[in-house]
């Protein structure tokens, strides 16, 4: 036998680059390749004759509006364990402050999503710091009650709000003084915010601040023991929800150029909620899966089907059914469909291996 | 008692400067740490670089190493690399053959599967054996030669010029890693005297502030409760309770249900505030500190932590997350760097991932921490509270009641393990337990109470001969 001075069968099985499945396992690689598939679908629909209709580009725009606000209920709701139906009350605050700014001034988005985010920063903190000494139903009541209270405000003759009328007649924003948007180019714009803000989430999420949340609506005994401070974390959960939110509103306004009073109300703030609750955790794939059922199935293809233009309500009907098959079948959120799509592809995969080859000895 | 009745500061002054005295001292601790896991990380990634650089640098050379060798060596490796990929190549269809087989068998009986398992395998060995006779035609053995010189030399220029390549990549990591680490230590340097300045002015003015001087709490104590009091409504839950603890022991507060034993716990960690009464307690920096002056988060960082009778875990994370959850009041990241995930935090996850891991593999449980703690053993769990604990570097563990739940092997384990740990991390070990097996076995001091009183307080074997504690536990004659 002779040796062989490289000889790399050793070598191999240690120092094999895996560059594929090291980027097919980055946390954010299947976001990105959804942001690209939604800009091809866009570009399609601009430069391609009819390939992609119209309706199916509204589906995901508004969609996307609502999983932004979706990601701040998520982290709410699933990691610091507390509910808000305030979120379409703030959405519309959302709205009406940029539609002020935009109205009145030339400037350029950034900044518009700056101030909003800013005063929502503020809003945040009130509502956290009046929510502080309840939980449970009694939180919900007052989220609700607060909810109610903006959309009165927005309803009563003002001009800020326009009142009933609302405001309309938005201009469609300028990027950085110079770019300006029109109704096609705007969805880049709410794609790239979107994405901005999953990349944020899923640092939320793993970070220290995520795990504190977690504890704390695990149990607060043991947050307290471990240096979490109740306090700061749940006014910060309330925080990113409303900054999160009203950014969403930033984003409705600059495409849909108008906003009444009629839209803000909690039934808004529920569908939120529920679409949380399908997606059933926090990560923003669980957020996109639930926003998606809620607010794209009805938009994109029910439109489609005879009887539902012919009686629009029975989407909702169909909306409830929905719901409750998911509910029923995956009570831990439309994520588990996720998982078990990949456990059932492995599974499948091992079961033809094991038909084929037999079993390894 | 020698108690100083001026306090010089308010309470929020106080705590405006313990923060600050934390935060230098935490900068301190994570420099200090952070140099050694900085090195490890580079280390593991040129390494990995290097391998896959030497791999590249072995699969150009070996085929030249072949052809430079004289005639019958050649021929040899060439004919048994060739053999050696036939049957790697015919490994799965035979398996395959041998599936299908066992499968006919069942399904049209085993005339039909052995005609059928005949006709594979002979193909099989028809087209192996052709192989082999091609390979040895080709790379006859009897054949005698000298190397090509030719390819020598192309074998050796080859060699000599990706050895220098490996070299000089060795040499340009090395570059690199000396370069990145100076930087690193360069930087721990220079923000060494003005966090240690920071720290010691904070330091000095909170221990002119303090309460007790040295002499009146004991030298060698960390821990002194004084004519505690808690009382709920008219319930004296415990009711002028003293006692000392000393640095390094292992003190086991027992006494029958009711007694008041968790009660204590809850005062000294805050979730209560006390009626009456001070618990004093010698803080990381040696200074004394009233614990009654400080909120229920902050007294981790204090070197105080606790578990839980009831396993407190988190079910969504990791145990490695559980453990990171336990080192969460010592990030000094703040809310920005968590939003967009900076290298600062990025650092202090290293730091502080490198302690968990250490831990956990100090305990045994290494091979679960990636797991959620869902359906671990309950022996597993309780080992993860106890590493939990750990992260924050406490000066006083108290346990409430580690052994509940726990067979009688897992029991000893546990005595085992609480004085391994007040052994490597000097620390100090406060326990309430119902398992006089335990407690008898591991503490130094054993205190007694019964309705919020002290019955009595001494060694184990003063206890257990004690008559007051056997009326407690068994009742008057």
């Amino acid at each position: 036998m002779v040796t062989l001075k490289y000889d790399y069968t050793e070598l191999e099985k240690t120092a094999k680059p895996r560059y594929v499945s090291r980027t097919v396992r980055h946390p954010l690689f299947g976001y990105i390749v959804l942001s690209l598939v939604l800009m091809a679908m866009q570009l399609l629909f601009i430069f391609g004759d009819g390939i992609i209709p119209l309706n199916v580009i509204q589906a995901v725009m508004t969609t996307m509006i609502y999983v932004v606000a979706g990601l701040g209920v998520g982290i709410l709701l699933m990691m610091a364990g507390l509910m808000s139906f305030g979120t379409g009350a703030f959405i519309g605050l959302g709205t009406y402050m940029a539609a002020y700014v935009l109205k009145g001034m030339v400037a350029p988005y950034v900044l518009i999503l700056f101030i909003v985010a800013a005063a929502a920063v503020f809003i945040g903190v009130v509502v956290g710091f009046i929510s502080l000494r309840v939980r449970g139903m009694h939180l919900i009541i007052i989220t609700l009650a607060l909810a109610t209270v903006l959309y009165t405000l927005y309803y009563l003759p003002n001009d800020f709000t326009g009142g009933a009328l609302g405001v309309s007649g938005v201009p469609f924003p300028e990027l950085a003084m110079v770019i300006k948007t029109s109704r096609d180019t705007i969805y880049f714009v709410i794609l790239v915010v979107m994405f901005a803000l999953i990349v944020v989430t899923m640092n939320i999420i793993n970070s220290p601040m995520g795990r504190a949340m977690l504890s704390m609506s695990n149990s607060e005994s043991l947050a307290q023991a471990m240096g979490i401070n109740l306090l700061k974390y749940r006014v910060l959960a309330f925080v990113i929800a409303t900054v999160y939110s009203m950014l969403s509103g930033v984003l409705y306004i600059s495409y849909m150029q108008s906003s009444t009073y009629s839209t803000w109300t909690s039934g808004l703030a529920m569908n939120i909620l529920i679409a949380v609750i399908l997606g059933g955790t926090a990560k923003p794939a669980g957020v996109l899966i639930g926003s998606f059922v809620i607010f794209a199935v009805d938009y994109a293809f029910l439109k489609n089907i005879e009887f539902f233009t012919k009686y629009p309500q029975a989407s909702l009907f169909f909306n409830g059914i929905v719901i409750i098959l998911i509910i029923a079948k995956y009570p831990g959120g439309l994520i588990r469909l996720l998982g078990s799509i990949r456990n059932g592809a492995k599974m499948t995969a091992a079961k033809v291996r094991l038909y084929r080859y037999g079993p390894e000895n | 008692m020698a108690q100083k009745t001026e306090t010089l500061m308010s309470k929020a002054a106080m705590r405006r400067i313990v923060k600050k005295r934390d935060k230098a001292y935490d900068s301190l601790v994570f420099n200090e740490k952070y140099p050694g896991v900085a090195e490890a990380l580079i280390d593991q990634k040129q390494g990995k670089l290097y391998q896959q650089r030497e791999l590249k640098a072995r699969k150009k050379l070996l085929p030249l190493e072949i052809a430079a060798l004289p005639v019958p060596e050649r021929h040899q490796v060439l004919s048994e690399r060739g053999l050696a990929d036939l049957r790697k190549s015919q490994e799965l269809p035979r398996r395959a053959v041998e599936q299908t087989y066992q499968r006919k068998l069942v399904k049209s009986g085993p005339a039909e599967a052995d005609r059928y398992r005949g006709g594979a395998l002979k193909r099989l060995d028809a087209q192996a054996e052709a192989k082999a006779a091609e390979l040895a035609a080709k790379y006859s053995i009897d054949a005698a030669g000298a190397a090509d010189s030719g390819a020598v030399e192309r074998f050796s220029q080859a060699e000599k010029s990706e050895l220098a390549a490996l070299a000089a990549l060795r040499d340009a990591q090395q570059a690199e890693k000396t370069r990145r680490m100076d930087a690193i230590r360069a930087r721990i340097a220079a923000q060494k005297p003005k966090l240690e300045a920071a720290f010691n002015e904070a330091n000095i003015k909170l221990q002119a502030a303090a309460k007790l001087d040295d002499a009146a709490f004991g030298k060698d104590n960390i821990f002194s409760l004084r004519n505690l009091k808690m009382y709920f409504s008219g319930i004296k839950a415990v009711d002028d309770l003293s006692f000392d603890i000393k640095q390094g022991e292992i003190f086991g507060l027992i006494g029958p249900n009711g007694a008041g034993k968790t009660t204590v716990f809850n005062c000294v960690t805050q979730f209560y505030k006390p009626t009456a009464g001070e618990i004093f307690y010698r803080d990381r920096y040696g200074g004394i500190v009233s614990l009654t002056d400080y909120k229920t988060p902050e007294i981790v960082k204090v070197g105080i932590s606790r578990t839980f009778q009831n396993l407190e875990l988190v079910y969504w994370l990791s145990i490695l997350d559980n453990l990171l959850v336990g080192a969460h009041g010592f990030y000094r990241a703040n809310l920005a760097d968590q939003f967009l995930h900076t290298g600062r935090l990025k650092r202090e996850e290293e730091v502080f991932k490198e302690r968990a891991i250490g831990l956990l593999d100090r305990l045994g449980i290494l091979q679960y921490k990636d797991m959620p703690p869902f359906g671990l053993p309950y022996g597993v769990l309780k080992k993860v509270e106890l590493a939990r604990t750990l992260m924050s570097a406490p000066r006083m563990i108290i346990l409430d009641e580690p052994a509940a739940g726990l067979n009688d092997a897992e029991t000893e384990d546990l005595a085992a393990i609480i004085r391994s740990i007040r052994d490597d991390y000097q620390c100090t070990i406060f326990l309430v337990e119902h398992d006089m097996n335990l407690v008898m076995g591991v503490c130094d001091t054993v205190c007694t109470i019964s309705f919020g009183k002290m019955l009595a307080i001494g060694t184990p074997e003063e206890i257990q001969n004690s008559k007051v504690v056997q009326e407690a536990y068994l009742g008057s004659e």
